[in-house]
């Protein structure tokens, strides 16, 4: 498997487009992500924000259940 | 709706975090020792001349502390209590949770033993042997496991951003991991790595630059999407902007790694490239630094009083500048002058001390009230240390960073004669004393602030009682799922655990595979020398002398094609001489001068000397002595061995050479005694050499350490050397 790589490296030319391929995947990667992003609905980047304030600890003293509506000032 | 209860193990959270609390001293003391060393050399070489404390060993010891055991501790502890409640989820599994703890304090202990023994891999934050690293992997898989099953079983629809930080930590860490420690094992105590010279530099930094990345950073980054709100009491600033932050830190992050080899003998397509993505890196940090920062929108009175978000701002300033630093670092003309002094220390110090260590502090005193169902037990106190702990970054950084300026202009300031000013390297090192007795303050107030921290904590934990299990109620997954709701790919995604963990692989494997395949299988990258030839089996055995008391840590063996490099010392390097080094040794701190072409330019005698009394031969020297290289003798139980293993990894040793290694190392070593024992005789005074018995002295001589030290630096750079002359 190894040697097969090598093989085909060793002969190849014009190595140098790799970078250049994944120069492009990571520009196509970006530009995607982004319009992805921009196109979040409020609700839904609300919702996962919120994650870290929502943890549902029952608290001992006062039955009450850690979530965001009992935590958000 | 259904809901189901279950509960938080806060056990393990409080175990590591006691585990980073105490390793996170003895890494800090053992840098204040290396300091120390370093400002007060003549009491270290007067008083405390031993082996295993030597600045070669406890450097080394100093960065895997800080790195695995304090800031690897810090992640667990971290990692442990947030991805349970962002689950909504007990951890999958209490017996791997178990094993990821006391594998990892068994792994961590290894190298306090290992590391001051000498046996490492000379691969830097990569040193501890073959072993040892299959223990990593081990208790490193063990973790994933048990945060993937417990993702499998959790109780929320989505994974938080925090979660895709650990992830992507987990993936990236594990490959880096596997292929940077890839090795052939000699002994129990040796292994040889399988790359050689230009080679292994890259994979070495693609492994170095990354650990710095997803060890240092990104497991921190999702410490702070998730402590940071938690806090402040409200969510991240910008949700968005995480997801950007995510995709984009991990893609280019893996492909920086060569910046840390620029105007080496690496192909320059691979320099230019790591310097590239280093630059665009900026992006993506302050991105995530202001989405940190202005979480606290609206809540920076809170600041004045919790004693928590000052530490954690602190920690993301900090953050901000060594992600600025970082690119400026890696443009080639300011390399130049960065590369191999004490700026690059102040660098990671920042980095190391500001972000890792202040976000540290601030989750430790969030927690431990949490944890143990009280109050802290001083705020005064913590504020103390909040004060100290940064008055003692900016003490340590100010006066190193100086330090670094000035040696790397005074490495470069030439007369009008075209000579060197400070031709003498030592000359340069000698005017950075101040500088270092300074930064080693600036080190003792920042550890005296962990020490006041430890009292803190533990009067905290003394004056409550550990909640071990945290009760808790959530809906159940299936009730969670059942709720149906429109949603984009990448919100599926989120909800797909392992595709999940297939993509971030795909991403960060990107930079590797485009990166190191090439350099590895393309013949015309690394141009052979004819006259290159594999060392002798003394040269291999010095070699490994010079690799176990880390020479590397002062010494490079790198001199960039730069006219102030070649004014010093002599021709630059070429990718071609480095060919059958398993490791490389290229260095990246000169605290001495650069031995790439050492070989042949004194005398066995003075070698001999200089290891004895460094300061003596070179007046102003820091180095420490190495009196044991001239005690020991040579174990050469594995030389035979050890050129078999070379030969496996295609080093050209003739066939059946293996049968003759020790012989032949005998006959070289006799030959160096005799001219050793020759030029000692004649320094005697008369009446002592009348009863020296010469002959016997050489054979004590021949079978020492320093023989086989000594034929491996008069052989360094003399393949091309000769050939020139």
């Amino acid at each position: 498997m190894l040697r097969f790589i090598k093989q085909n490296l060793d002969t190849m030319t014009g190595v140098e487009i790799f970078p250049i391929i994944a120069l492009l995947l990571f520009g196509s990667l970006a530009i995607i992500i982004t319009i992805r992003v921009i196109r979040m609905s409020k609700n839904e980047v609300t919702e996962l924000g919120d994650y870290p304030l929502d943890d549902g600890v029952i608290d001992v003293s006062s039955g009450q259940v850690n979530n965001v509506e009992n935590n958000i000032e | 709706m259904e809901v189901e209860k279950f509960s938080y193990d806060n056990k393990i959270v409080k175990n590591f975090a006691y585990a980073t609390i105490i390793w996170g001293i003895i890494g800090m003391l053992v840098g204040l020792i290396a300091a120390l060393q370093l400002a007060f050399p003549e009491f270290f070489n007067d008083y405390l001349s031993l082996s295993w404390l030597s600045f070669g060993r406890i450097r080394p010891l100093h960065t895997n502390a800080v790195i695995f055991a304090f800031v690897g501790n810090g992640i667990f502890t971290g990692v442990y209590y947030s991805l349970q409640r962002l689950l909504k989820a007990r951890m999958w599994s209490d017996k791997l949770s178990w094993l990821n703890f006391w594998g990892w304090q068994a792994i961590i202990v290894a190298a306090v033993i290992t590391l001051p023994m000498g046996i490492t891999t000379s691969k830097e934050y990569a040193e501890l042997e073959w072993w040892i690293d299959i223990m990593i992997a081990v208790v490193w898989v063990s973790w994933g496991w048990n945060m993937f099953g417990t993702i499998l079983n959790r109780r929320v629809k989505h994974l938080y951003v925090a979660i895709w930080f650990y992830i992507g930590t987990f993936v990236t860490v594990a490959m880096l991991h596997i292929f940077n420690s890839l090795a052939i094992p000699v002994s129990f105590t040796k292994g040889y790595t399988i790359y050689s010279g230009v080679q292994d530099a890259l994979v070495q930094w693609w492994y170095g630059h990354n650990a710095v990345a997803f060890f240092l950073t990104t497991p921190y980054l999702g410490l702070m999407y998730y402590f940071v709100p938690k806090a402040a009491n409200r969510p991240v600033y910008s949700y968005r902007l995480s997801i950007i932050h995510f995709w984009a830190l991990i893609f280019l992050y893996i492909w920086a790694g060569p910046h840390h080899l620029l105007y080496s003998s690496l192909p320059d397509w691979a320099q230019t490239l790591g310097v590239v993505f280093s630059v665009m890196l900026v992006a993506p940090s302050w991105g995530g630094m202001l989405n940190g920062l202005l979480t606290l929108r609206g809540a920076w009175d809170r600041v004045r009083d919790d004693v928590t978000l000052k530490f954690m701002v602190v920690a993301l300033t900090a953050y901000g500048m060594a992600t600025f630093e970082g690119p400026l670092l890696s443009l080639k003309n300011v390399n130049i002058l960065s590369h191999f002094t004490d700026w690059t220390v102040a660098h990671v110090h920042v980095g190391g001390l500001g972000w890792n260590g202040m976000l540290t502090f601030g989750m430790l005193y969030w927690l431990f009230p949490k944890l143990f169902r009280t109050e802290l037990y001083s705020k005064k106190l913590a504020n103390q240390h909040f004060w100290i702990a940064t008055l003692g970054i900016l003490l340590y950084a100010i006066p190193i960073y100086i330090a670094g300026f000035m040696q790397g202009l005074m490495w470069q300031e030439f007369n009008p004669d075209g000579t060197l000013v400070h031709g003498e390297f030592v000359k340069t090192v000698v005017d950075l004393k101040p500088y270092y007795m300074m930064r080693s303050l600036g080190g003792l107030i920042y550890l005296i602030g962990a020490v006041m921290m430890f009292y803190n904590l533990f009067k905290t934990a003394k004056g409550g009682s550990l909640l071990a299990n945290e009760e808790a109620e959530a809906p159940s997954l299936v009730t969670v799922m059942n709720v149906k709701e429109k949603e984009g790919w990448h919100k599926r995604l989120e909800r797909k655990p392992i595709k999940f963990l297939v993509w971030s692989i795909i991403v960060v494997a990107i930079g590797g595979i485009v990166e190191i395949i090439p350099t590895i299988f393309v013949k015309s990258n690394i141009p052979t020398i004819a006259s290159v030839k594999p060392y002798t089996p003394l040269e291999l055995e010095g070699r490994d002398i010079y690799v176990s008391e880390g020479c590397y840590t002062c010494h490079s063996q790198m001199i960039r094609p730069l006219r102030f490099e070649t004014a010093r010392y002599g021709e630059y390097s070429k990718a071609g001489e480095f060919v059958y080094d398993h490791p490389f040794q290229w260095g990246s701190k000169r605290t001495g001068p650069d031995l790439a072409r050492e070989g042949g330019l004194r005398s066995h005698y003075w070698h001999f000397q200089h290891m004895l009394r460094p300061k003596e031969v070179t007046p102003g020297s820091i180095m420490p002595a190495y009196p044991w290289l001239i005690r020991d003798d040579l174990n050469t139980k594995y030389t035979r061995k050890k050129i078999t293993v070379m030969q496996t990894l295609g080093v050209p040793y003739e066939k059946g050479f293996e049968d003759e290694a020790v012989a032949n190392l005998q006959a070289q070593a006799h030959g160096i005694a005799v001219e050793l024992i020759e030029d000692i005789y004649m320094k005697l005074p008369k009446e002592v050499q009348a009863s020296y018995d010469k002959e016997a002295e050489i054979a004590k001589m021949e079978k020492k350490q320093i023989v086989a030290l000594i034929a491996y630096l008069q052989r360094l750079g003399t393949d091309i050397k000769g050939e020139n002359n």
